[in-house]
């Protein structure tokens, strides 16, 4: 991993002095030098990919993508229109995906956007798999040198048991979240690229210090403990320990891969953050214990089921006043598509991003689940990502 | 399921997605076509075979691949670069926005 102290600043050093170790946690030792594996230098926070050509093929499907949205979206759009027009359908009418899907079936213009969108993001998901798998002694052993460094803390568990839905390979990433050693880079290359493509900086986590500038605080201002739930390999949970320095922050994530890998980034900013790998459904904190809890695009990725279980640990964990934020698509006052072409892209990337539960997510009644678990709910909270406003749930006090 | 998390990578069995599978463009050769295609590009291969030659000269005469290895365009290179790579994508993928309609058998539109 790299040295990314330089970017970090000195947040992390009051809060450690303040950190408590609690029962189950390994304590924490000094920061490993000799397993810093960086051979190209970085940019902003992110490691170079460890070799040239690896790097410049990445490069390629980058623009590539860029390609796909600016091109070839936009003539599968045109066509999408054209043939639902001769079929005697509005384009801007919300038709559902079942009443149009076998006209768009074989059309070669929708077909070609859908292959280039799949094989883009396959590409890249494979060249980060192959890059750290073919030093994979080298890396794993860098792993092993962070699991115990500090500061924050890192804990795994083996003995877990974990339900089936978290098992499958979102986004077509290779193994999922649970299944590579390498998941959690191969998810922080890959989405940083997907960023980027889309004209999204976020090497220096811009993107989440941004998030973490809108989580809100409970009305009397007080904010010393924060959980950031389904954390995947923390990004969301360091820019709230970077924003509030004199917090304890929690990330905890089913994918022991990918808060690992969290925990090794954390060190290597110098931002204390106690990583964990538990079920958001479970998160085994006592009751009242967090001010706030956050997460990012974590319900979409969830059965509905799973979801409610998930707000009721949410409002369990909360002490009396504290603020739930679910960041994800369409909470607060929820922009859901609203055109035929709209519900057709969603579907695709339902089926064919491997969203499994993506319109599942959309079909609940997110509002109504949160007041269902307790929340009072407000859906005009602060802006995140690009929903205009957020949702809020609030434990009464 | 009860974890199977291994000590040393701590990965679990995972679900395997299907996405390998699906048809596109209504032949499965034509979508592996396009996949063959953007994976390998006639160009990429003529331009890594060219930075490979190079790279052996230059080794000869004192600049050696950890060098080339470590290098870090500036921030103007990187600029140029980009809008190279994005002409690059319009050469090379561009083709493949090609709406053809015409049967091999047709008759011209317009003859003369």
């Amino acid at each position: 991993m790299l040295n990314r102290r330089l970017f970090a600043g000195a947040s992390g050093t009051l809060s450690a002095a303040l950190a408590v170790l609690r029962p189950g946690r390994k304590a924490e030792a000094a920061k490993p030098k000799s397993f810093d594996v960086e051979p190209r230098g970085t940019q902003g926070r992110l490691e170079r990919m460890p070799n040239l050509d690896t790097d410049s093929r990445v490069d390629f499907t980058t623009g590539l993508r860029r390609y796909r949205t600016d091109v070839l979206e936009s003539a599968a759009r045109a066509r999408f229109n054209e043939i639902l027009q001769a079929n005697g359908l509005d384009p801007k009418a919300n038709i559902p995906h079942a009443n149009f899907a076998a006209l768009v079936e074989d059309d070669v213009v929708i077909g070609l956007e859908g292959r280039v969108r799949i094989d883009s993001q396959r590409m890249a998901h494979r060249l980060f798999k192959q890059a750290f798998e073919r030093e994979q002694d080298r890396y794993i052993a860098e792993l092993e040198a962070y699991d115990k460094a500090g500061p924050g803390t890192l804990e795994l568990n083996p003995g877990l048991v974990m339900p089936d839905y978290t098992r499958h390979e979102i986004h077509m990433q290779p193994g999922g979240y649970v299944g590579n050693a390498f998941a959690g880079a191969i998810y922080h290359y890959g989405t940083n690229a997907f960023y980027e493509a889309g004209k999204i900086m976020n090497y220096q986590d811009e993107h989440h210090a941004q998030l973490a500038s809108q989580v809100p605080a409970p009305a009397d201002g007080k904010m010393m403990r924060i959980l950031d739930m389904g954390c995947g390999i923390g990004q969301l949970s360091i820019a709230l320990k970077e924003r509030h320095p004199k917090a304890e922050i929690w990330g905890i994530d089913v994918g022991a891969p990918m808060v690992r890998y969290g925990h090794m980034r954390a060190v290597d900013l110098n931002v204390e953050v106690h990583f964990a790998q538990r079920l958001a459904e479970d998160s085994k904190f006592p009751d009242g214990h967090f001010d706030v809890v956050a997460s990012y695009i974590l319900h979409h990725e969830v059965p509905a089921e799973a979801s409610r279980k998930i707000m009721a640990e949410a409002f369990r964990v909360l002490r009396p006043g504290g603020v739930y934020f679910p960041i994800d698509f369409y909470t607060g006052n929820r922009q859901m598509p609203s055109t035929a072409y709209g519900n057709f892209q969603e579907w695709k990337d339902h089926r064919w991003n491997n969203e499994i539960w993506r319109i599942e997510y959309r079909q609940m009644d997110f509002p109504g689940a949160l007041k269902a678990a307790g929340f009072a709910v407000n859906q005009d909270g602060p802006a995140a990502w690009y929903n205009k406003a957020n949702i809020i749930g609030v434990k009464p006090a | 399921m009860a974890n199977d998390q291994t000590d040393k990578t701590h990965t679990a069995a995972f679900i395997k997605s299907d996405v390998d599978d699906v048809v596109m463009l209504g032949n499965p050769m034509t979508d592996n076509l396009v996949t063959s295609m953007q994976a390998m590009g006639a160009e990429v291969w003529a331009l890594w075979r060219r930075v490979r030659v190079m790279e052996k000269l230059l080794a000869e005469r004192g600049i050696t691949q950890a060098m080339i290895e470590t290098y870090v365009p500036g921030e103007a290179d990187t600029a140029d670069w980009q809008k190279e790579r994005d002409a690059f994508i319009v050469r090379t993928i561009g083709p493949l926005s090609r709406q053809g309609h015409l049967k091999v058998g047709a008759e011209w539109q317009k003859k003369s």
